[in-house]
């Protein structure tokens, strides 16, 4: 456990403190999100070690998902995907003047459905990491194309153009030299493209420049100053723990659903929320402002950030886009996800299991004794934040390397996605597939070369066997559940 | 109706492009070195592109095929439920063409003159009506990444 040394540095403590309110403070204003924090503050850990840097994003990650109740509480619009679901009855609160109630609820919510995850984090991950190790070449190709097959699930209605734009990213990821004949491949003679398509601006164009572009579609007005009404209201350790139940139960289902690649706290905060609406005494009260309904999406959704980290760490698959983001972080510090970083990297992996711990801390610390500066976010006028973020985008995408053209990534990712917004194409799946792509060719192509057997060798071994199977079956789910409705729905 | 017919216009935009896209790929794909034929199969450099790009046009033309089929109900379905706000497009784009900008002057005038001026028209464009904030926050912004990459992380900026 020599990576919980890591934890007496106090500059680590400074940056893990420091993630968790810039994340807090991105998850708190609508339109902004953890994603798009992390993406624009990897650049930053660039000079910093690689616990270091990873804490600092790990802090925002565990901020941001919180930062989101924020807002959903208060105005009554989440400030992250998450929070959507704590609008139901935390907005509800807010309006019978419990606003104070309902986010001490959430602080201590997110704080016991984090702690949550982390311990099966801790627990399960070096296990899943021993199994990742029996992997060879058709094992990592099929793992691999079971990562893209995740894109079904995060694609929503838009199955078939989530795996168009996963396939686009694994185009793009080929740019650069051939990693088995070591050639160039699509760079036009330019010097600037042999390295490849620069992952980090390519990431902060998608996530970050992309919104902008399109927050700027709106009314000046929409982007102004928005009132906050909030007064300061404590709750009981008595009351907290008259609900232990429902912290419990919400925990649980984020942690879980967050493990299952492709979902996200999206669907366990809504999942969360049905479960206790459908165990309590009094569903009805349910969408009128009661505790049990913020304390179902809050827990749930901070529980899903240890459960999303399973994949990433132990498998190198990300879970969502906000782990696919975190990916590019590990990288960026010559980290790579999966079995190896467990095998040669055990202190940096325990050090940031001990930070996920530490930043929940934080986080409970500021949302119990912060709270009524940290409402003071959510009422931040955005057409002052925009060019602001715009501006770190920019430089933030140069400092990676110094290099100009890193900038014009940025913006050509930017305006990319904003297109497929307008166009109604996912953005997540790009990411998948240029992070997998380089994993998925170089495993089949290698695989191929070292066997007679042609194709073959992906079915004749069992692990590659299995995840191609249940690739098929997650891309098979969406296409039978919607027969089975529209029989349903032609039966009635 | 209008809008039903700007959104279906938008996917046969976005099919065609996406088309366009595997076509041009292919294109340059033939120009690539010879491949290494091994075992029974070529797997040299542009073995995998082709690959991807031959899932591209069977994807492209099902959910091409899907729209064709299910037209306007498809359409209804999707994300685009107001008319296209023309004002917000040259908002975009006037943006766009400031960053590019902004990205041509960096090597030529330096990061501090170049980001003075991106501010300062980026929130005449969002309407911002403070005087106070017309000057601190371009100053501040300036000020403080300059601080935090040059002197701080040691990261030299343009």
């Amino acid at each position: 456990m020599e990576g919980l040394l890591y934890l007496l540095d106090l500059q680590l403590l400074t940056m893990i403190f420091t993630g968790v309110l810039v994340g807090i403070v991105f998850g708190a204003i609508p339109g902004l999100s953890a994603t798009m924090a992390i993406a624009l503050f990897i650049p930053i850990t660039f000079t910093m070690s690689p616990v270091t840097g990873i804490s600092f994003l790990l802090g925002i990650y565990c901020g941001g998902m919180y930062g989101g109740a924020i807002p959903a509480i208060l105005i009554g619009t989440p400030g992250t995907p998450g929070a959507a679901a704590t609008i139901l009855d935390g907005y509800a609160m807010g309006k019978k003047g419990e606003g104070g109630r309902a986010l001490a609820y959430a602080t201590v919510g997110s704080f016991i459905g984090g702690l949550f995850s982390c311990i099966v984090l801790i627990l399960l991950a070096p296990q899943l990491a021993s199994f990742g190790l029996k992997f060879g070449g058709p094992e990592y190709f099929a793992l691999g194309i079971f990562g893209l097959s995740i894109v079904a699930s995060i694609s929503g209605e838009n199955v078939l153009k989530g795996l168009i734009v996963a396939a686009i990213g694994l185009v793009i990821a080929t740019i650069g030299m051939d990693p088995i004949m070591g050639s160039p491949r699509f760079t036009f003679g330019s010097a600037n493209l042999t390295g490849g398509i620069s992952f980090i601006p390519a990431l902060i164009g998608l996530f970050a420049i992309s919104q902008v572009l399109v927050d700027s579609e709106q009314q000046n007005e929409t982007l102004s100053k928005k009132e906050v009404n909030y007064q300061r209201q404590r709750v009981s350790i008595k009351e907290i723990a008259s609900k232990w139940i429902e912290f419990l139960r919400a925990s649980v289902i984020g942690t879980i659903v967050g493990i299952i690649p492709g979902s996200g706290s999206g669907i366990s905060t809504f999942l969360s929320y049905n479960e206790s609406k459908r165990f309590s005494k009094t569903p009805e009260k349910y969408g009128e402002g009661i505790a049990e309904g913020v304390i179902a999406t809050e827990t749930s959704n901070n529980a899903t950030t240890g459960g999303a980290l399973v994949p990433l760490l132990t498998l190198g698959i990300p879970g969502d886009s906000v782990t696919a983001v975190i990916f590019g972080g590990l990288l960026i510090h010559g980290l790579t996800p999966g079995p190896d970083l467990f095998a040669n990297n055990l202190d940096v992996v325990h050090g940031l299991f001990g930070t996920l711990i530490i930043a929940n801390i934080f986080m409970l610390i500021l949302g119990m004794f912060f709270i009524r500066y940290l409402v003071k976010i959510a009422s931040v006028p955005k057409n002052v934040l925009i060019p602001i973020i715009i501006v770190f985008c920019f430089i933030g995408s140069f400092s990676i390397s110094n290099n100009l053209f890193d900038i014009w990534i940025a913006l050509a990712f930017g305006v990319l996605g904003y297109l497929m917004v307008k166009f109604n194409y996912p953005l997540p799946p790009l990411i998948l597939g240029m992070i997998l792509g380089p994993i998925i060719e170089s495993n089949l192509r290698r695989s191929l070369i070292q066997t007679d057997e042609g194709l073959l060798i992906f079915f004749t071994r069992p692990i590659s066997l299995l995840f191609i199977i249940v690739t098929v079956l997650t891309l098979l789910y969406p296409v039978v559940k919607k027969l089975v409705k529209q029989r349903k729905f032609a039966g009635l | 109706m209008y809008v039903e017919g700007f959104a279906m216009r938008g996917e046969w935009i976005s099919h065609i492009s996406v088309f366009i896209f595997a076509v041009a790929t292919y294109i340059f794909t033939l120009i690539l070195p010879s491949p290494l034929s091994v075992g029974g199969g070529d797997v040299g450099s542009y073995f995998f592109p082709k690959v991807i790009i031959f899932v591209i046009l069977t994807l492209n033309s099902l959910s091409l095929i899907g729209l064709i089929k299910k037209g306007k109900k498809v359409v209804c379905n999707s994300s685009v439920k107001q008319p296209p706000n023309k004002k917000g497009y040259y908002k975009v784009a006037v943006l766009i063409s400031l960053m590019v900008v902004y990205i041509a002057m960096l090597p030529l005038v330096g990061y501090v003159v170049s980001t003075l001026f991106l501010l300062v028209l980026m929130m005449l464009i969002y309407n911002v009506v403070s005087y106070k904030l017309f000057v601190f926050i371009p100053i501040g912004v300036v000020s403080i990444l300059f601080f935090v990459f040059e002197s701080f992380l040691r990261i030299p900026l343009p």
